[in-house]
């Protein structure tokens, strides 16, 4: 599931090469549109939903994303 | 809140937009080819409508309600009151619905009402009227709209690619006594500071401290004195609790036609049609070529589908309106639109 994340995040952000310690500044596109496409993705795909979404805004890494979904569906 | 009025339904609606339509690569230039785009992509709008500098809001619904009184048989003296909805009044006072009274020639017995609403408004106008048409018995005039490019910077690329101008009216009455308007209605008011106008009122008093356009978040720019708006927390509003409620509506009114969001944006409005596994044909988008006209948005959509579809809305015995925004604020209401009039969408 972390792949199937990491995949959808370097889609959104036009990014070739993403890993889970990737810092989300250092992808080519990671901007307040990329992070509403986020959540939308991970509610269709993964019925996760955020409480506050400052969270999503706090996170540095790829890997705090998908600790963030994660998290919510268990 | 749940409430059921009985007996009344939507009569006629008729919707004013002004002429002057902008490209938003246009209202947006400083931006890349690429941003606007990528933004245009995710929110279906590549133009849209903004009025001319001394047009009001209540400009665009004097129209719209004009065009009711001109172009169908409703008449001026079947209405008991005036319901006016908006965030851009023509003055802080008296309430704008006291000119929309005169200048409209109802006379002084007409009640007026101002409510403060945006993107949920006309749920709220639509539940104020159907109960002041039960308690008249007589028909309601709501007129809905906003003026969204007063209070904007269009140096602030999340506001200016979408927030738009238009002017509603609709006539609210007995339509026959099978007919009912089944409203749901809930406000979050914690996330209040989520789409707001920080100062200018009386919290925050104008000054030149927040007269000032200054850099914020992502590159853009406005004053304390501009429409903020929180798009990811907006968009995880519409996807939890708009949802919630509109999956409650469901549970209680079945077999629902057709399902007519606010038009926030084409992204919003199918993300939340996904997270309901609405079938997307009965969902539609009306963005493009007009903008988010806030608590115009439902009609104008109406009238939209309504005058691209050769057999009207006739088909759709039980349709669902939600409005959603500032507030926080959301709100449905069911009702059945078979003999609704939709006038054609008059630019002015």
């Amino acid at each position: 599931m972390e792949e199937q994340i990491i995949e959808k995040i370097a889609e959104i952000s036009e990014t070739d090469v993403v890993k889970k310690d990737t810092l989300l500044k250092d992808l080519e596109v990671w901007d307040s549109l990329a992070m509403i496409t986020f959540i939308v993705y991970t509610n269709s795909e993964f019925n996760v939903k955020f409480d506050n979404v400052d969270v999503l805004r706090d996170a540095v890494s790829v890997g705090d994303l998908c600790n963030l979904v994660v998290e919510r569906m268990s | 809140m749940h409430s059921r009025i009985d007996g009344v339904g939507i009569k006629c609606i008729s919707v004013a937009v002004p002429s002057n339509k902008i490209a938003v690569k246009e209202i947006v230039s400083y931006k890349s080819e690429d941003e606007i785009k990528r933004a245009i992509r995710s929110t279906g709008i590549s133009s849209l409508r903004l009025a001319d500098q001394g047009v009001t809001t209540s400009d665009l619904c004097e129209s719209a309600a004009v065009n009711i009184f001109t172009s169908s048989n409703h008449k001026r003296e079947d209405i008991c009151a005036i319901v006016f909805v908006t965030q851009t009044p023509d003055y802080f006072l008296p309430g704008t619905s006291c000119l929309l009274q005169s200048k409209l020639g109802f006379n002084e017995e007409v009640l007026c009402y101002d409510v403060n609403g945006g993107c949920c408004g006309y749920v709220y106008g639509l539940q104020l009227a159907s109960m002041l048409s039960r308690l008249h018995g007589k028909d309601v005039l709501l007129l809905a709209g906003e003026t969204n490019s007063k209070l904007i910077c269009r140096e602030d690329f999340s506001t200016a690619i979408m927030l738009a101008d238009a002017g509603s009216a609709t006539i609210v009455g007995e339509v026959n006594k099978e007919t009912y308007m089944d409203f749901s209605i809930r406000n979050y008011g914690s996330k209040f500071d989520k789409l707001i106008i920080p100062a200018g009122a009386f919290r925050n008093p104008p000054d030149s401290l927040n007269e000032a356009v200054t850099e914020r978040e992502n590159g853009n720019k406005r004053s304390d004195r501009n429409t903020y708006m929180d798009g990811l927390a907006i968009m995880n509003f519409a996807l939890t609790d708009v949802a919630e409620l509109v999956k409650d509506t469901i549970s209680r009114e079945q077999d629902i036609d057709l399902f007519v969001f606010h038009q926030a944006n084409k992204m919003i409005v199918n993300s939340v049609a996904a997270a309901l596994k609405l079938p997307l044909d009965k969902v539609p988008i009306f963005v493009d070529g007009y903008g988010n006209t806030s608590s115009a948005s439902i009609p104008l959509a109406l009238c939209g589908t309504a005058n691209d579809k050769p057999e009207g809305m006739t088909k759709y015995k039980k349709v669902l309106l939600a409005g959603f925004g500032v507030g926080l604020s959301c709100g449905t209401v069911v009702t059945d639109l078979k003999q609704t009039i939709f006038l054609p969408i008059k630019e002015v």
